[in-house]
């Protein structure tokens, strides 16, 4: 039988080193998040379904940080569902926030059907590029966070500190590493998987595909325009690489330069 | 001894359907460590999970989950459903010698009825209504 009695986190964290030393091994930090019932209730209570639908985009807008609550049934789609509506006159106020739910429960209806599956490209890669021009493994300089880009070591730095990400930077970061870096969508999944606080298969590998164009009628890039718009301009401000990063350009420029 | 609550890390509240329909059970919680190291997990999520269970009244094992499960000598376990194959495949070996009793989820809507789910938009064509009337 595991320990109950603990006199502070500290003292917790230090017991789950002891006793879980393979995961400990692979990264010891422990997240400012903290876990139970309790904080999950403080989340539904500041939910503001208005001010998601204006700010959900951008990095500090007012998203509810309940997926990993969520994740692992501490509060219920449902509950959350009922939340977002009593604090509206009109349901359709909450319906940017609901719809995002909705999400959640849609990927854990095609994970019932597709099992073991979602591992697995669900369709053709709409790239124009073979399976086999994508490297299997994560590069190295990704997963410790030095690959020069501000933003994109940012993301790393937060994700292995926190196991949170906002969803934009998780979309920005997925293509990242499955169109500009060219890696197969399971090697970022997996590390996704592996540090989330939400990490759950369903959510994470059918997101990672729809980024690869697997689950999607097209591939989803970003250039550093939209990047610098939803992030207020924090990462550009201070990037060496601004002005000749990999995201500079429009659109069409590189659509050209990834897929052609 | 009698009904077991076997929590998942798919169903951590006190008032999920199986602390409801069983509010006297006992609870169990196992740190299953072939999911761990298949998924990969980091000391973060165990913190988390830990926390979060140190707030329901349960105990809480490291190791196999089916190995602990039966070794609690329990006649029957309740639990709450899930989708991942991983739980699926939990649920056939216990199966093969304790009853395990899979008590529905809450769902997200209520919706009977076939659901196409090639899009998400197809999916939401018939949930939408369900839930904005
Ligand atoms: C590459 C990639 C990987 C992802 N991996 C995961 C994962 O492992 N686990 C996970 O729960 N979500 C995942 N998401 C979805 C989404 O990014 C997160 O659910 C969301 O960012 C969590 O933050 P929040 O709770 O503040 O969300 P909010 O915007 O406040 O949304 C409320 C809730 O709705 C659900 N939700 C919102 N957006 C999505 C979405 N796009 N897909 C599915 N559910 C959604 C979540 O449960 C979330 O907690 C992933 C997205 C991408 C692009």
């Amino acid at each position: 039988m595991m320990r109950r009695d603990f006199g502070s986190r500290e003292e917790l964290a230090a017991y789950l080193e002891g006793e879980f030393r393979e995961a400990a091994g692979r990264d010891s930090q422990v997240s400012p998040i903290v876990g139970g019932r309790k904080q999950a209730e403080r989340l539904l209570a500041r939910i503001d379904p208005p001010r998601y639908a204006a700010s959900r985009n951008y990095l500090d807008g007012n998203v509810s940080r309940l997926s990993p609550y969520l994740r692992h049934g501490v509060v219920t789609l449902r509950q959350a569902t009922e939340t977002a509506f009593s604090k509206v006159k009109d349901r359709m106020q909450a319906a940017k926030f609901v719809t995002e739910l909705a999400w959640r429960d849609y990927w854990q209806r095609l994970y019932a059907a597709m099992g073991r599956g979602v591992w697995e490209d669900r369709e053709e890669l709409k790239t124009g590029l073979p399976p086999g021009a994508y490297a299997k493994e994560l590069p190295g300089d990704i997963a410790e966070g030095r690959t020069g880009l501000v933003c994109i070591d940012a993301f790393v730095g937060e994700l292995r500190e926190t196991g949170y990400l906002h969803n934009h930077a998780r979309m920005w970061f997925a293509a990242y590493v499955v169109h500009f870096r060219r890696v197969r969508w399971q090697a970022g999944a997996k590390f996704f998987l592996s540090h989330l606080l939400d990490g759950d298969v369903a959510s994470n590998h059918l997101s990672w595909q729809w980024v690869a164009s697997t689950f999607s009628h097209k591939p989803y890039f970003h250039n550093r325009e939209n990047l610098e718009k939803y992030t207020d301009g924090r990462y550009c401000r201070v990037c060496p690489l601004k002005g000749k990063c990999d995201f500079e350009g429009s659109y069409e420029m590189l659509e050209e330069k990834l897929f052609r | 001894m009698s009904e077991l609550i076997w929590l998942h890390p798919d169903c951590l509240a006190a008032d999920n359907p199986a602390f409801q329909k069983y509010p006297q059970a006992k609870a169990l919680f196992v740190f299953d460590e072939a999911e761990i190291a298949s998924e990969q997990w980091t000391l973060k999520r165990i913190v988390f999970l830990y926390e979060t269970l140190l707030e329901l009244e349960c105990d809480i094992e490291r190791g196999d989950a089916v190995e602990k499960l039966l070794a609690t000598g329990a006649s029957k376990l309740v639990t709450v459903a899930s989708v991942s194959p991983r739980f699926l495949e939990l649920v056939t070996k216990l199966k093969a010698s304790v009853e395990v009793e899979i008590l529905p989820a809450v769902a997200f809507v209520d919706y009977r009825g076939s659901l196409d789910l090639k899009r998400f938009s197809r999916y939401w064509k018939r949930v939408e209504p369900v839930l904005f009337g």
